[in-house]
């Protein structure tokens, strides 16, 4: 076990064991709140915060479960921007979305400036789990980054380092 | 005039902010978010600022800190409607 072995082997063990870089971003969101929403603001709401994609896919279902679908899909947005940490300006919610596989598998797909922050950032990957219940939709967004731009340019740099 | 859109800030935070507190308690500067402003609330916040003003806001303020503080809003509504509507 790695516990036993000496200290100047675990040391050297964990130099060499590079960790995968990793944002996570989690968000909760109301369904009554975002059926409040719904309900008070209509279009102006969905059509300002979704894209046409996402509206289709919520609006297929009936009520209750059309707020539901809307409010997982407002926390995996806000969940997306935790974990990709925009440094300054602002995201359009509509950049971040969710796409609706047909086997019924979610993932997210980004737009202009999410997709320049992501990119920014170094992001290769994004994996998005949902869920609801309870009258509460919740989501957790992990982005996979590889390694930091400035640490790549150096490298090309100095190639024998 | 400024006054008047702080005034009207303030009675859309209160029906659409779900706050945690009453807004009349609030200065200009405080955080709205530790008030108890959800990244949801700002939203509907938002929605009815675009309602009562008949504007939009765009991208750039789309962002935690445009909806941080009664000042912060009432900052870029000047903007966007101009400090003498």
């Amino acid at each position: 076990m790695e516990s036993s072995a000496p200290l100047s082997r675990q040391r050297a063990s964990k130099r060499r064991a590079r960790p995968i870089p990793v944002r996570v971003g989690v968000d909760v969101a109301s369904v009554a709140e975002i059926a409040a929403a719904l309900s008070r603001f209509g279009d102006h709401y969905i059509s300002r915060v979704f894209t046409k994609h996402e509206a289709a896919y919520c609006r297929q279902a009936a009520e209750p479960v059309a707020a539901a679908r809307f409010a997982v899909r407002f926390a995996a947005k806000e969940a997306a921007l935790k974990a990709l940490q925009p440094e300054s300006g602002g995201i359009d919610w509509r950049d971040i979305e969710v796409r609706s596989g047909r086997s019924g598998r979610c993932s997210l797909l980004l737009h202009r400036q999410a997709a320049s922050v992501a990119a920014r950032r170094g992001v290769e990957h994004l994996a998005l789990s949902m869920s609801h219940d309870g009258g509460v939709a919740a989501a957790v967004v992990v982005a996979v980054c590889g390694q930091p731009l400035k640490r790549r340019e150096r490298r090309r740099a100095s190639p024998h380092r | 005039m400024p006054r008047r859109i702080a005034d009207d800030v303030r009675l859309i935070l209160r029906e659409h902010g779900r706050l945690a507190v009453d807004v009349g308690s609030l200065a200009d500067d405080s955080n709205l978010y530790e008030a108890g402003l959800t990244s949801h609330a700002s939203v509907s916040v938002m929605l009815a600022l675009e309602e009562q003003f008949g504007i939009e806001f765009p991208e750039r303020m789309l962002r935690r800190g445009a909806f941080a503080s009664i000042g912060a809003i009432r900052h870029g509504l000047e903007e966007l409607i101009g400090a003498d509507a």
